[in-house]
């Protein structure tokens, strides 16, 4: 399977936003644009473990919802390896562990990994061992895999989240806020994880307000506000303390 | 159609109390009604009167209601269409889920009753259609099916597509009703001002109902098997109008999903 990264060209989104000022919002109801892009261009190459840090609303989330085709761009788009990331071919290469996690919470860990087996196209007979294998990656306890998910913790979630977005052995793996939630073990467990996945060439894109799991883990970095695209860090040789001065400076 | 798909709103609907209770609730409903109505007109020689009880509408809505708004507003499409799944596979295994479940249900219904009276009643089964009632029942959830699933992609939220549905609907009879209402006359002493609001109420009625009628077709779009197999030939019309408003509403779903943007900034 080629592997070409991600080119992202001059994106740019804007929301437009209702705001009302009187009580019945009908006759003042004002409509204020947003920009939340403003034409960010960017490659990510394969292998490579890509950081999205900035100040909330900075942009971040809706940056990677137009790397995953959730959201249509204004101006200028997104290759996956020269594709679409609305194509069916792009959804069998990529993972995606969202910010808010959102499951059917009547289905336990095993049934909706099982459910994301079959909805990725897996092989029907690897369901049980992938479920189990990725259950035992993320190191939730089998006492709590056919426990309903509505009784698990905000950290257990994310674990399950991140077995979620394994499943498929995706080339692209997109990680929106991984580390929320998670107690010091789970954050260690999953900085481990996604190194093992790195060196087995998974390109990684990480959207993290934790600035010592984005060291620790990733090759650059886009310093990202407003809408703008500021710098992009290359961990390998910018000065210690360089993201930190950046939240600094805000 | 996907079939995990499918199959994990099949799911969702066995594990919701207030969708069991809704679907048994119906079911009691019909066979109390066919049981009330069977009691009241046997001998009057309308033994086949009970079978046309059956109407999915209600049932469709218990099943239907948020079907899509629901998955769209929890942020569980995001999830489900980052696997390699498109949109318009999503919406229409989510129509033909629905459609079958409330048909399978309505069959069920139409059989229970059939063999309650092949048994006890021999004389009654003589003119009753088996198959015309099946295929009713299909075209009918079928047609509905797509109409809910439209105003579920509409609205996100568990109810809103549903609650929409209901308002336009009960609208839609209210101008039919008024266009079925006998002419307004304000009386012969009655002041000009009055009159001439008479005179444009009339003058506005037939177009009103003219209005709603396929607007009404179209959200509730159903298709009784016996109308368009009378006399021996097929009639297209109501097969063609038919076809045409489902089609109609399944790709109008298909393409609000489609455009729908599912960012957490676009919410």
């Amino acid at each position: 399977m080629a592997t070409d990264g991600i080119h992202i060209e001059n994106l740019a989104k804007a929301y437009q936003i209702r705001t009302v000022s009187n009580l019945f919002g009908i006759f003042s109801a004002k409509k204020t644009t947003i920009n939340a892009l403003n034409g960010i261009t960017l490659n990510i190459d394969p292998g490579e473990a890509f950081g999205i840090i900035g100040p909330n609303g900075a942009g971040k989330t809706t940056l990677m919802s137009c790397l995953l085709g959730f959201v249509t761009p204004d101006a200028g788009g997104v290759k996956i390896d020269g594709l679409h990331p609305n194509t069916i071919g792009i959804r069998r290469r990529i993972g995606y562990l969202p910010e808010r996690l959102n499951f059917d919470r009547s289905m336990s860990a095993y049934q909706f990994l099982q459910f994301h087996h079959e909805l990725a196209g897996e092989p029907k007979e690897n369901c049980k061992s992938d479920t189990e294998k990725f259950l035992d990656k993320v190191e939730l306890s089998k006492q709590t895999w056919h426990l309903a998910i509505s009784r698990f913790s905000r950290g257990m979630l994310q674990r399950l989240g991140l077995a979620q977005a394994l499943i498929g052995k995706p080339s692209y793996l997109f990680l929106d806020e991984p580390g929320s939630g998670l107690d010091p073990a789970g954050v260690i467990l999953m900085r481990k994880i996604l190194l093992e996945e790195k060196e087995n060439g998974m390109t990684i894109v990480l959207n993290s307000h934790q600035l010592d799991q984005i060291e620790k883990l990733c090759d650059r970095v886009a310093l990202i506000r407003k809408g703008n695209l500021e710098a992009i860090e290359n961990l390998a040789t910018s000065a210690p303390g360089s993201l930190e001065r950046f939240f600094v400076s805000d | 159609m996907n079939k995990t798909i499918a199959y994990a709103t099949v799911q969702y609907w066995l594990k919701m109390p207030l969708v069991i209770s809704g679907i048994l609730f119906l079911f009691g409903i019909y066979l109390a009604q066919c049981v009330m109505s069977y009691v009241s007109l046997q001998g009057v020689g309308h033994e086949t009167r009970w079978l046309e009880l059956s109407d999915p509408l209600a049932l469709v809505l218990v099943l239907g209601t948020g079907i899509i708004g629901r998955d769209i507003a929890s942020g569980l499409l995001p999830l489900i269409l980052s696997r390699p799944v498109t949109r318009a596979e999503y919406v229409l295994t989510k129509w033909l889920t629905l459609s079958m479940a409330a048909s399978l249900i309505t069959i069920l219904e139409i059989s229970i009753v059939h063999g309650w009276f092949l048994i006890w009643d021999r004389s009654g089964i003589a003119n009753l259609s088996y198959l015309e009632q099946v295929g009713t029942a299909i075209f009918t959830c079928s047609g509905l099916a797509a109409a809910v699933v439209m105003f579920s992609a509409l609205r996100p939220g568990p109810f809103a597509g549903t609650g929409l549905w209901l308002i336009l609907y009960s609208l839609m009879q209210l101008m039919e009703g008024l266009g079925k209402q006998t002419h307004a006359d304000p009386g012969p002493n009655a002041d000009p001002t009055i009159v001439l609001v008479f005179n444009f109420f009339n003058l506005l009625r037939p177009l009103v109902a003219t209005l709603a009628f396929p607007l009404k077709n179209f959200i509730a779009n159903t298709l009784s098997v016996t109308e368009v197999l009378q006399e021996n030939a097929i009639h297209w019309l109501p097969l063609g109008l038919y076809l045409f408003n489902l089609t109609l509403a399944v790709v109008i779903a298909i393409h609000i999903v489609n455009r729908k943007e599912l960012g957490y900034g676009s919410q």
